[in-house]
């Protein structure tokens, strides 16, 4: 089925990241974005559950290993959302169109220029389905 | 009045070709990939095994699916709108034995007594039931004990008996006898010695039952076992409470009624079946759980079995299929519950 | 050969019960060809006991907090004490590992089985049974019918029993031994060589297909979860949560959520899974449960060096984490 619902973008320490999401949502407005106060609260059953309902992409952004405000959040969600990419893959589901990336909480365009990478994939991956569809 | 025939193997075809112009769906026992014995719709003959065990899952869910659209519903422009699209096909249940015919008779009370609930009832009207005599039981099967016959023809329109080259066919009801004309060409005349064909094999069947017992007396005492929560603690402590006894019982008929939102001002609801094994069968809003032990929850299923709809309808709603012992991850045995309260009936009436 | 482990286990638990203490073993149902786990609270009931080649239950599921708090008195202070083979074994200290039991208050007995019997295989040679029984490597079992009939043992046995993975466990109580050498010549004659997971061998199509078609079988009647001993969330599972506005999972049947329930149990399930099989096991509709299982617990083999049972002191890999390690 044509994928057009939209693309989940899960971030961290939000008041920090305010000048990130600004051109996040002037360069792409069909992006959602939302708060997780750590990328280890993360549970890998809301992506599941967004992939399977339809969701374009789901994206993680979490911070730098040593760059946690709660000291070890992000070190427990690295194990965790590589295993739940495997599990994906594991049902035969796109792992692609689950992404996490690793950022300080200051930069601004490496995580642009990352995202601009996943949506040109996504974009791939959907005319390959869309494709496929129609044969 | 029962007339019999003779329809011989040859012609099962072409009574299969006539029906289906009347009933498009032909629903019967077959075998999927694996070689396990199930209910699937027949199109070809080749594809009815009518000399397997019975089917681990009931026929009923033909007439009561798993999970099923009640209506559509939608609030656009302040306006309520409810829009029921269901269209029920007309199907033929073929070869059906006496314990999953008994098993319709209760699921009819159940439906249509004091309620008549229209999608089961659209459904059974639709359907054609052709009920078959039992010649092959499993070492699980009990039907005996519970009051049912292997070669009893109550509950079916159309019942069909093995003579070895041919079926006896009996047209039992209305809806049967409207279409006997369309079969003038296949029907043979039965011959005298046809009379004990049913006799022959319901004794037959009956010897390679692996037990029987009697359960006369347990409705008697019934009552005041309630309170023997020993008797239960046996089986429930093994029990882990997973529902599979239910939902591949014939006579199982609990369900539950969920809303779905398909976008922000419409949506369907559906209902799927429901067990009485699970913790929030029970569960009251108030937080409150009169049935939160696993104890209670099968002591409640045993006396629903063999009590309740005895009062409630004056049948017992198990049929001896066995199909609960077979699918059960532990391996609870529901003759061992059923001759443990026998015992304990008879010896409270002492 | 099993006959004399029944009796030695049997003399042995009436040596060791003594009051306010649970037993977890087996006994025959009825049915000839299955033998139902059996709790036992007092010493008379020891003699009902029976061990043989269709004990196929993994008992260690009894052992979570909320199975206990089932079965025992509210204010016990006597032990539990289980008949476990070795490969139930291994969910047994998995649990330990978890916390999920106290490891104080049990007591192992672990005997060498001789190889399960798998009910499915056995039904399609022989038909419906009135009796079954098992000398050494020969099954005697008599039809319905009255027919007699003879087959070998390593025909019907389980897949799992046929890999010979009987491993000794990490620890034990009391460990009966059956015959060494015939238990070496068992697993060298059954071995088969390994198999990849079928995720290893499809392409990402034909993968699709596969899992599609398995689970739109489902029904979703929960037996796969209520027989897991590594599912242990058991009243507070989250697939119980009364109807929320926004549920996590819809009630209705259809591959979607069927999809999204195995997913989720899935994913909090393997760290812990031991490989027992209960799951494809107790599934009413013969759903192929282990393709998944089998792929995940190679990956957490190579990644992490863990597999799951076989110790009790390392934690599972999803508790820990180790600086420097950059996956994804």
């Amino acid at each position: 089925m044509a994928r057009e619902g939209l693309t989940y973008l899960f971030l961290c320490r939000i008041d920090k990241r305010k000048k990130l999401i600004e051109k996040i949502r002037n360069k792409y407005p069909h992006i959602k974005i939302v708060d997780v106060i750590c990328s280890g609260r993360f549970n890998p059953a809301y992506a599941f559950k967004l992939l399977n309902s339809g969701a374009n992409g789901v994206i993680v952004l979490g911070c730098d290993p040593a760059d946690c405000q709660y000291r070890e959040g992000n070190l427990v969600a690295e194990r965790r959302l590589f295993l739940a990419k495997k599990t994906l893959s594991c049902f035969g589901l796109d792992a692609e169109r689950f992404q996490v990336i690793w950022h300080k909480v200051n930069e601004v365009n490496p995580v642009l220029s990352e995202i601009s990478r996943f949506m040109n994939e996504i974009n791939i991956i959907n005319e390959k389905e869309g494709s496929m569809e129609k044969k | 009045m029962e007339e019999q025939y003779r329809l011989f193997k040859n012609d099962l075809n072409k009574f299969l070709e006539i029906l289906r112009k009347s009933y498009p769906k032909i629903i019967g026992p077959s075998l999927d990939s694996e070689e396990k014995e199930i209910f699937k719709e027949i199109t070809n003959v080749n594809e009815l095994k009518l000399d397997r065990t019975i089917p681990l899952k009931p026929p009923k869910e033909f007439l009561f699916p798993q999970s099923e659209e009640l209506f559509k519903f939608s609030f656009k422009e302040r306006k309520f709108d409810l829009k029921d699209e269901n269209f029920f096909e007309k199907q033929v249940l073929f070869a059906l034995r006496p314990c999953d015919l008994t098993a319709i008779k209760y699921t009819d009370t159940f439906f249509t007594s004091n309620f008549i609930d229209v999608y089961y009832s659209a459904k059974r009207e639709n359907s054609l039931i052709i009920g078959i005599a039992c010649e092959y039981p499993s070492n699980k099967c009990f039907c005996t004990s519970m009051g049912v016959s292997p070669v009893s023809s109550k509950g079916s329109d159309i019942f069909l008996t093995n003579g070895g080259t041919f079926f006896l066919v009996e047209f039992l009801t209305e809806k049967a006898l409207s279409m006997r004309e369309q079969f003038a060409g296949l029907l043979k005349e039965a011959s005298l010695e046809d009379a004990t064909l049913k006799n022959r094999i319901e004794k037959r069947t009956r010897s390679l039952l692996l037990e029987e017992f009697d359960l006369g007396k347990v409705g008697e005492g019934i009552e005041r076992i309630y309170e023997k929560e020993e008797l239960f603690r046996k089986y429930s402590d093994t029990c882990v409470m997973c529902g599979a006894c239910t939902f591949d019982c014939p006579t199982c008929t609990c369900f539950d009624v969920s809303d779905k939102f398909l976008d922000k001002d419409s949506g369907k609801r559906y209902r799927t079946w429901d067990s009485c094994s699970f913790y929030n069968f029970s569960l009251h809003a108030s937080g409150y759980n009169p049935r939160s032990r696993k104890v209670e929850r099968l002591r409640q299923r045993i006396m629903h079995k063999f009590n309740y709809t005895v009062k409630q309808f004056n049948l017992w709603s198990c049929v001896g299929c066995g199909r609960c012992i077979a699918v059960c991850p532990v391996g609870i045995n529901i003759k061992s519950i059923a001759k443990d309260l026998q015992r304990e009936a008879s010896n409270e009436n002492k | 050969m099993i006959v004399e482990i029944e009796e030695n286990v049997k003399k042995l638990l009436k040596k060791l019960f003594k009051e306010n203490d649970i037993i977890i073993s087996y006994r025959n149902s009825g049915i000839p060809e299955i033998t139902t786990p059996f709790i036992i609270r007092s010493k008379n009931e020891i003699d009902y006991i029976s061990i043989d080649n269709f004990c196929v239950n993994n008992l260690s599921v009894y052992l979570s907090k909320f199975q206990q708090s089932e079965i025992r008195m509210p204010v016990n202070k006597g032990r539990v004490i289980v008949t476990a083979k070795p490969c139930d074994t291994k969910s047994i200290i998995q649990m330990i590992s978890d916390e999920q039991i106290d490891k104080d208050k049990l007591i192992l007995v672990v005997y060498e089985c001789d190889g399960i019997i798998d009910t499915k295989r056995l039904k399609r040679v022989t038909g419906e049974l009135r009796q079954i029984s098992v000398s050494d490597d020969e099954v005697n079992f008599t039809k319905l019918s009255g027919e007699d009939g003879k087959i070998s043992l390593h025909t019907v046995l389980r897949d799992k029993c046929l890999e010979g993975s009987c491993d000794v466990p990490y620890f034990f109580d009391y460990y009966f031994v059956g015959n060494e050498k015939r238990f070496k010549e068992r697993i060298k004659k059954r071995s088969r060589p390994h198999q990849l997971p079928v995720q290893n061998l499809k392409n990402k199509a034909e993968l699709k297909r596969i899992v599609e078609e398995e689970l739109s079988k489902c029904i979703r009647c929960n037996a796969c979860r209520n027989i897991c001993p590594a599912c242990f969330c058991s009243e507070r599972c989250i697939f119980d949560k009364p109807k929320l506005p926004v549920g996590f999972i819809e009630k209705e049947v259809n591959l979607s959520e069927n999809l999204l329930y195995h997913l989720i149990r899935f994913y909090h399930v393997f760290p812990n899974c031991t490989g027992c099989g209960e799951c494809e096991r107790v599934c009413p509709q013969g759903i192929k449960l282990s393709l998944f299982y089998k792929y995940i617990n190679e990956i957490l083999v190579k990644e992490f060096g863990f597999s799951a049972g076989s110790t009790d002191s390392v934690r599972q890999p999803l508790l820990s984490y180790r600086l420097g390690e950059d996956l994804v």
